[in-house]
């Protein structure tokens, strides 16, 4: 699948506490952190779906 | 509180179709982006630590009485509909609690949240909650706590006190009893109208929920709950 470059501005907080929780899980961050960025927003996409149902 | 740029490799797909559900949602995307991004990380780090919630619930002291019956509360509304705003969890507390004091009412708030999960907030400091029925269920499973309201035992109602004018007898009961699910539909028709919307935007909200009301029962409600206010 093609990937693409994401620029954007979060929280310090949020930015920290999602680093230490996917280096928590994998161990590293290299490659996991852009496919767990893509988890989560894909879940928010399907929920915000399934709320609007 | 602080930002800070984050750079990510991402798929293509989601990237668009998120970028897209953004646009449509805030009808621009620089500033909002990352606002969004962010809330994506949360519920994703909020879901995963699901699975050990039960660990960190049971971890937590029983409730006080006040903290049940509103988890109780909480629990049966979020039946009737998921969605509920902060304005009407506040009302419900000053009024069936009893609780006035500011800082009070925020840490019933804050006990709250821990069962919300935030939708989205509106100009006017209104908050959409979604009721995490799951989350009551397993916490009130922890601690003992009965959810449902137990069957009640039949009690013959008192006679409505009665006068008697000119040989007819008069009952001088006139306001009408309402059952806990009318006053809850009640509370929320009457968050959504004293937050701007009209009556038909208020029936396509309650359709979006489940509940098929007709305007004319809304309007109802409405008045309904106006009249009762300056009686």
């Amino acid at each position: 699948m093609e990937k693409v470059k994401l620029f954007v501005w979060v929280d310090k907080e949020v930015y920290d506490r999602f680093k230490e929780y996917v280096f928590k899980k994998y161990g590293k961050l290299h490659r996991v952190f852009g496919l767990e960025l893509t988890k989560a927003m894909k879940l928010y996409l399907e929920k915000e779906a399934l709320s609007k149902r | 509180m602080g930002k800070v740029r984050m750079c990510v490799w991402i798929d293509e797909d989601i990237y668009y179709s998120f970028k897209e559900w953004v646009m449509k949602k805030h009808k621009k995307v620089q500033g909002v982006m990352g606002e969004e991004v962010g809330r994506a990380i949360l519920l994703l780090m909020n879901l995963e630590s699901q699975e050990n919630s039960e660990e960190a619930l049971l971890k937590a002291t029983k409730p006080r009485k006040k903290y049940i019956e509103l988890l109780k509360w909480l629990y049966n509304i979020g039946k009737l509909s998921p969605i509920i705003t902060n304005k009407a969890i506040e009302r419900w507390i000053r009024e069936h609690l009893g609780v006035m004091s500011k800082s009070t009412i925020h840490s019933y708030m804050s006990f709250a949240k821990t069962f919300l999960w935030e939708e989205r907030r509106t100009k006017g400091g209104l908050i959409e909650y979604s009721i995490l029925l799951d989350k009551i269920e397993k916490y009130a499973k922890i601690h003992n706590i009965e959810l449902e309201e137990p069957a009640r035992t039949t009690v013959k109602e008192p006679e409505p006190s009665k006068v008697t004018i000119r040989g007819f007898e008069v009952s001088l009961e006139t306001t009408s009893k309402k059952t806990p699910n009318q006053s809850a539909l009640a509370e929320i028709v009457m968050d959504l109208y004293q937050s701007g919307y009209s009556a038909s935007e208020i029936v396509n909200k309650l359709e979006a929920l489940g509940l098929n009301i007709s305007a004319n029962r809304v309007l109802n409600i409405i008045r309904r709950e106006l009249r009762n206010e300056f009686v």
